[in-house]
């Protein structure tokens, strides 16, 4: 492949792109302490611990 | 032989060719930049033959032509990389907003045993997941003490507070999709807007190569920048004629024909204030399957409207189901029938006025008269882990979760989508840079290239200079 002058720029754009967003992700993990915040973080997680919640605030009551 | 005159020609030519090539360098470096620029190269020929004494010899080097170089598939397999693009990136970004808008999160810190006595001093944000379990457990401590005031004040205030969290929701999600379709006008008159200065493109770049040699570098470039950006609102495909026009059509419509727009997109009313596109002109619904503008339809009426009416449906059962219990009960003073909230869905669901003005009404007892009765609020309290055929067969919260967990699912595949169209997007633009982009390397090896042969030729003028004196001095 013809490589040109704004092939490596995109690419290492691209990339520090790619590896901010993961990075704020875990920092945010980091700093809340919780791997499950937000619906999308994991549906599915998210519904057992809501579920999860209810039940054990009717118990606590 | 073409005589000195002819060599003298056949240098100024080389000269003049040489010469373009430096400014066909100088214009690719000055684009390399320039993101919708292909490199564009000069094509030499060999010139002109003449017929001499000696035979036929060629008379230099002459310019054909300046063309810049394209992949037109991969140019249109670009376009469409755009519309999947702008159709997953429209439906992530309103998801996002939808997940805000719920305000439904996990904060370990205030849900725990410990953080929850913390958290609700503070009013720590919650969404109505925890309203919908506060009203119940109010419900529960109400069966234990039926008779106290204090206990009824409580289970007002949690009720209320979780009523008004159901309103502020369908608010939001209203406000959501009153945007939504503000942006589907704003997106079609964009759209609109390019199929116009495409066709005038079209124009200019057919007048302008029916009247010169060659193609219109410029105007090519301008013209395929704005079909990805077109791209980006909406898909289509295209096509170009013999005359070198895009032609565009639009869900089967076409839209731009050479150098006339024949039709256009309008947002129209599809019954029940459901806000789609059409052609203008032919008056067909678009069937679209990409762009911001499918995606803002596809999201609002599929992940935005169930939510909607999940929502609605919660509400509406529990108001009631809650008021059917209620209502067979006897409040303090002995009053019967009321209904514990006002309202039909999650936009106007409230507690009723009258019980918040005096708190006795509250409705426990099963027993006219027996104030220590708590039948009612024991059978209220009972409905949290009630499941309803409507439901789904799940309970009012597990119902509300799975919701709240269909959304989060919708958005995380969107999310998920969008970083693998952003892949497949690089790599597409990747494979054009190493066709149409500008290599710094090869313009500067170029300009040495063009600016010795250039050097070269001066020196064969020269030369020929020299001799054409030789012979004018032949005659002193």
């Amino acid at each position: 492949m013809r490589v040109t002058t704004n092939t490596f720029p995109n690419t290492l754009l691209n990339q520090l792109g790619d590896l901010t967003r993961r990075q704020s992700k875990l920092q945010d993990q980091a700093a809340t302490g919780q791997l499950v915040r937000f619906p999308d973080d994991d549906p599915s997680a998210m519904r057992r611990i809501l579920d999860m919640q209810d039940e054990s605030k009717s118990v606590g009551q | 032989m073409l005589g000195l005159l002819g060599a003298l020609n056949m240098g100024s030519r080389s000269l003049q060719a040489q010469q373009t090539g430096i400014e066909v360098a100088g214009l690719n470096l000055a684009n390399v930049n320039n993101p919708n620029y292909a490199r564009q190269r000069v094509t030499l020929e060999t010139a002109l033959s003449v017929p001499t004494a000696l035979g036929i010899q060629d008379s230099g080097v002459t310019i054909t032509g300046i063309s810049q170089i394209r992949d037109s598939l991969l140019d249109q397999q670009i376009t469409t990389e755009i519309s999947v693009g702008g159709y997953w990136k429209t439906r992530q970004e309103t998801l996002e907003s939808t997940q805000a808008n719920l305000g439904q999160m996990i904060d370990r810190h205030s849900s725990g045993p410990e953080g929850a006595a913390a958290a609700s001093g503070t009013g720590a944000q919650q969404g109505i997941s925890e309203g919908l379990q506060d009203l119940f457990n109010g419900f529960q401590s109400l069966s234990t003490d039926p008779a106290a005031l204090a206990e009824r004040q409580v289970l007002l205030q949690k009720s209320s507070s979780m009523a008004s969290k159901f309103n502020q929701t369908s608010d939001r999600l209203d406000e959501l999709a009153t945007s939504l379709d503000a942006n589907l006008s704003e997106n079609v008159t964009e759209a609109n807007r390019l199929l116009g200065v495409i066709a005038n493109l079209n124009d200019q770049i057919s007048t302008l190569e029916v009247q010169t040699e060659g193609t219109a570098n410029r105007l090519r470039d301008i013209r395929q920048a704005r079909l990805e950006e077109l791209a980006d609102y909406v898909d289509y495909s295209y096509s170009f004629d013999t005359n070198a026009n895009a032609n565009i059509t639009i869900g089967g419509v076409a839209m731009v024909t050479g150098k006339n727009v024949s039709d256009t997109m309008e947002v129209y009313d599809a019954g029940g204030g459901q806000m789609l596109v059409r052609a203008a002109t032919a008056g067909t619904a678009l069937t679209l399957t990409g762009g911001s503008i499918h995606g803002t339809i596809d999201t609002r009426d599929t992940s935005l409207a169930n939510l909607r009416s999940d929502m609605d449906s919660l509400a509406a059962l529990l108001i009631s189901e809650v008021n059917t219990a209620h209502a067979a009960g006897f409040s303090l003073t002995g009053s019967t029938g009321a209904n514990y909230f006002t309202g039909t869905d999650s936009s106007d669901i409230a507690v009723n006025t009258a019980l918040i003005n005096d708190p006795r009404l509250i409705q426990t007892s099963g027993v006219s008269g027996e104030i220590g009765n708590n039948t009612v609020a024991v059978q209220l309290a009972l409905l949290a882990n009630k499941r309803h055929a409507s439901l789904s067969s799940q309970t009012f919260s597990e119902f509300y979760n799975a919701s709240i967990a269909t959304m989060g699912q919708d958005l995380a595949s969107a999310t998920a989508q969008v970083t693998d169209q952003d892949a497949v997007q690089d790599m597409l633009v990747r494979q054009r840079d190493s066709i149409s982009g500008v290599s710094l390397d090869e313009e500067m090896t170029d300009l040495v290239k063009f600016q010795r042969a250039f050097q070269a030729s001066a020196r064969f003028i020269n030369t020929v200079d020299e001799l054409m004196e030789v012979v004018i001095s032949l005659k002193r």
